[in-house]
């Protein structure tokens, strides 16, 4: 649980407070470690880069700005038209997960006694229970009517554990297409009047612009990294798509996390010069999770590179389908292409509307990055990607030739299944592709 | 046709108005969701058929796709239409109605469509888009969304669906409507003149006989039943909320133990029937999209509810309830959280309410019953 001395703090966001505390603690602890550990390095970068988000977003905070909550697959650029507090909510459920010694369980639980049912998303789970206690006070909770039936169904009960913690929903249309991308550009225009309206501010286009030059740029560098990565051995560890997976849904549009990526770049081509795994580790196996990472056990894939010699190339969040904004247009089309980027958002992209999209994304990133195999965390909550297991699997089979592993899990929550099992399904398959 | 003949439509899949329908030359659709526009499936002289699990025996066949946390209801489907005993559809229509049920349109067409018999490649399959909030610019959608499924479906059975054609199938299912709403009022009186269960049925029934059929028996059944005598012998009177029930034999745990349905908020009941369609305007269309846009809706719509409460506790006060059931089959995350929200307003209201749980199949009536009946001795 957080440190009971937060508990009187009138602050809206009690959790980032602690939250910085733990990142300065952390980075004082990972100053001090001697030699050249590549994960103590990396872990070092993102730290770097979480710290000053979560420092200004408690500074501004302190100075009366509005707490807005916003969901992973909101276009978190038009928060910035506004003196805000941006916070992602499921970022923040994951980042307690992965950083906070006492993680979300017990967030979890408080809303499964209210009467969540238990195989609703943690990632929202956490917040919400969060909520519930009022660690956090949102002023507004910005969300998608998408990727899953846990947005849906998550969103409206912020509002009702607290009734000042309004949610505004932007309509997703289930296509991809152009009748879905015009319908969803209005959706995205007429949002950011609706929220100048609620927040009472004129909206700065100017601040608008600079997050989208952020986010182009935290694109770019991500792509460039990515490419590295079709190397063989992979220049980047295992613990890196974990850490880039919280670090792109949790700090959208912001400059920390170009910062992180230009340093994580620089590590990335020297190991990429030496021909090498960082730490030296062999790659024996490399392997894509088309889902997400197991975040309630961050050392695992470092477990995994160093005692397995497995390589986690990529999960959902760690590739980018959609492309930079073109700022040289006029403001109607950067509302389009940031439709069309927001309509692209990993994880949204292959859970939002039809199942050939996560199929035919796996098979090509396998393709493209020479995957041994595939794992897929059958996040309990997931309900509309497991039915896509099975036609996944054959897919991978058939036009690659390789397996795909299925685990139950879920991602923030230990309890679900033991790690202990996991370790054990996932050694099992790995010895049948030794 | 008689009533008892109407009920027995309910204990199988297809029965023999489907029969006589298709001898016809005409065509029997299955759906999933009640935001399906049966207006134009009707229109195009299309029988639209309400996907049930009836008949399922389990789900070894859903099973080697989908996984136990998908939805039993929906599984329980795919199972029998894997096995064939769908094999009496010439279409499905399938909806982003929630993340168990929009998979079904890409099990079709992955691992169905021309690999089984009796769906070959060209089989007429829709899907459609329907908006998680209910604005002016989703119904405007939605229009445009009808419109190009009238335009698919057209396409698929080669008929021309023309106003005229639409604003007499707008007619058709309002009467239907109406119909069901004046049985449902004969529920909720004091001493109503049927149980839950056999509410059930005829929703059911209803969902499963060509609509022209079902009004007469209705009719004839309204008129028989007002001059019935109602039921007395209950020791508490129970609405019925949550996700989609199919299997009377539900309602009959409840009512064995004392407490009778006299009314409910589920989609196999005041859902289905509650709104009506404008009738004979120049724009069916729009008076289609306006009726699917504003009905009653289920937890999909992410900004109603507020609207579904208001409802729900129009029915409580009109039916003089004592007691709410919430239920749901397993891991539906919708329905979980709003009945979640629904538990604790209701409770703040002092109105009882019960949670219940449930796999599709009900493999464990006798911890239902225990619950219910302590739930009714509560109440009482």
């Amino acid at each position: 649980m957080i440190e009971n001395k937060y508990l009187n703090d009138n602050s809206k966001i009690i959790p980032l407070k602690e939250l910085m505390e733990v990142a300065e603690r952390g980075l004082t602890l990972l100053d001090q470690v001697e030699g050249e550990d590549d994960e103590y390095t990396i872990l070092k970068y993102y730290v770097d880069a979480l710290a000053p988000y979560v420092k200004d977003c408690v500074e501004k905070e302190e100075a009366g700005w509005p707490v807005v909550g916003h969901h992973f697959a909101f276009p978190a650029e038009i928060l910035y038209f506004f003196d805000v507090v941006p916070v992602c909510v499921e970022a923040m459920s994951y980042a307690f997960a992965i950083i906070a010694q006492h993680g979300i369980e017990s967030y979890i639980d408080n809303m499964e006694a209210y009467g969540s049912p238990f195989h609703t998303c943690s990632a929202q789970k956490g917040v919400l229970g969060m909520s519930l206690e009022k660690l956090f006070k949102f002023d507004l909770l910005a969300t998608p009517s998408g990727p899953c039936d846990n947005t849906i169904a998550s969103y409206p009960v912020f509002q009702y554990l607290q009734e000042q913690q309004k949610v505004k929903v932007l309509d997703v249309p289930y296509y991809r297409n152009d009748r879905s991308l015009d319908y969803f550009t209005v959706e995205i225009t007429n949002f950011v009047d609706e929220l100048a309206d609620f927040l009472g501010q004129e909206p700065n286009e100017e601040k608008f612009k600079k997050a989208i030059e952020y986010e182009n740029k935290n694109i770019t560098l991500l792509r460039e990294l990515n490419e590295l990565k079709k190397a063989c051995p992979c220049p980047v560890g295992s613990g890196v798509a974990l850490l880039n997976a919280t670090m792109n849904v949790a700090l959208p549009a912001r400059q920390e996390r170009a910062i992180y990526y230009e340093k994580l770049l620089q590590y990335a081509k020297k190991y990429y010069k030496l021909g090498i795994k960082p730490n030296d580790n062999e790659e024996k196996i490399r392997s894509i999770w088309p889902n997400m990472c197991i975040y309630f056990k961050p050392k695992y894939a470092n477990f995994l590179d160093r005692r397995r010699g497995v390589t986690i190339l990529f999960d959902v969040f760690n590739y980018n389908f959609h492309d930079p904004i073109n700022l040289n247009k006029d403001i109607d089309d950067i509302f389009k292409q940031l439709a069309l980027q927001c309509l692209n958002y990993p994880m949204a992209r292959q859970a939002s509307g039809y199942a050939n999209q996560m199929v035919e994304d796996t098979v090509f990133l396998s393709r493209e990055y020479k995957a041994d195999c595939a794992i897929f965390t059958n996040h309990i909550s997931c309900k509309s990607l497991q039915p896509i297991v099975q036609l996944l699997r054959e897919a991978l089979r058939d036009e690659l030739g390789i397996p795909l592993l299925s685990i139950d899990v879920d991602v923030g929550d230990k309890r679900v299944n033991p790690f202990r099992t996991i370790k054990k399904e996932v050694d099992t398959f790995l010895k049948t592709l030794f | 046709m008689t009533f008892d003949e109407l009920m027995k439509t309910t204990e199988t899949l297809s029965n023999p108005y489907i029969d006589e329908w298709k001898k016809q030359g005409k065509k029997v659709m299955g759906y999933y969701c009640t935001y399906t526009p049966e207006e134009i499936l009707l229109a195009g002289d299309v029988m639209g058929y309400r996907m049930r699990g009836t008949e399922a025996e389990g789900t070894s066949l859903a099973d080697t796709i989908m996984t136990r946390f998908n939805c039993s209801f929906i599984r329980a489907t795919l199972d029998l239409i894997m096995s064939g005993k769908y094999s009496f559809l010439d279409g499905l229509v399938c909806q982003n109605s929630c993340d168990h049920a929009r998979r079904i349109y890409d099990i079709f067409n992955y691992k169905i469509l021309g690999q089984m018999e009796g769906f070959p490649k060209d089989y007429p399959l829709f899907f459609l888009s329907i908006p998680h909030l209910v604005t002016e610019r989703g119904e405007q959608w939605l229009k445009d969304e009808f419109g190009i499924f009238k335009t698919n479906l057209e396409n698929a059975i080669n008929v021309k669906i023309s106003d005229e054609k639409l604003n007499n199938s707008i007619k058709l299912l309002n009467e239907n409507r109406r119909l069901l709403k004046e049985i449902h009022k004969l529920r909720v009186i004091e001493k109503p003149k049927l149980n839950g269960a056999d509410m059930l049925k005829i929703n059911i029934a209803n969902a499963a006989v060509p609509k022209s059929i079902v009004n007469q028996e209705l009719k004839n059944y309204f008129d028989q039943l007002k001059n019935k005598e109602g039921i007395s012998d209950y020791r508490a009177r129970i609405l019925l909320i949550g996700s989609v029930i199919d299997d009377p034999s539900f309602l009959n745990i409840i009512e064995g133990v004392g407490g009778l349905v006299v009314s409910d908020m589920l989609c196999y009941g005041t859902r289905n029937y509650w709104d009506l369609t404008d009738e004979g305007t120049s724009d069916p269309m729009g008076a289609i999209a306006k009726r699917y846009n504003e009905k009653i809706s289920c937890p999909r719509m992410m900004n109603r509810h507020g609207n579904r409460s208001k409802f729900l506790n129009d029915l409580i006060k009109e039916a003089k309830v004592d007691g709410v059931i919430a239920t749901r089959i397993e891991f539906c995350d919708t329905h979980g959280c709003d009945n979640m929200i629904f538990e604790h307003e209701l409770e703040e209201a002092n109105v009882p309410i019960l949670s219940l749980d449930r796999d599709y199949f009900l493999g464990d009536t006798g911890r239902f019953k225990t619950r219910c009946e302590a739930f009714i001795e509560q109440i009482e």
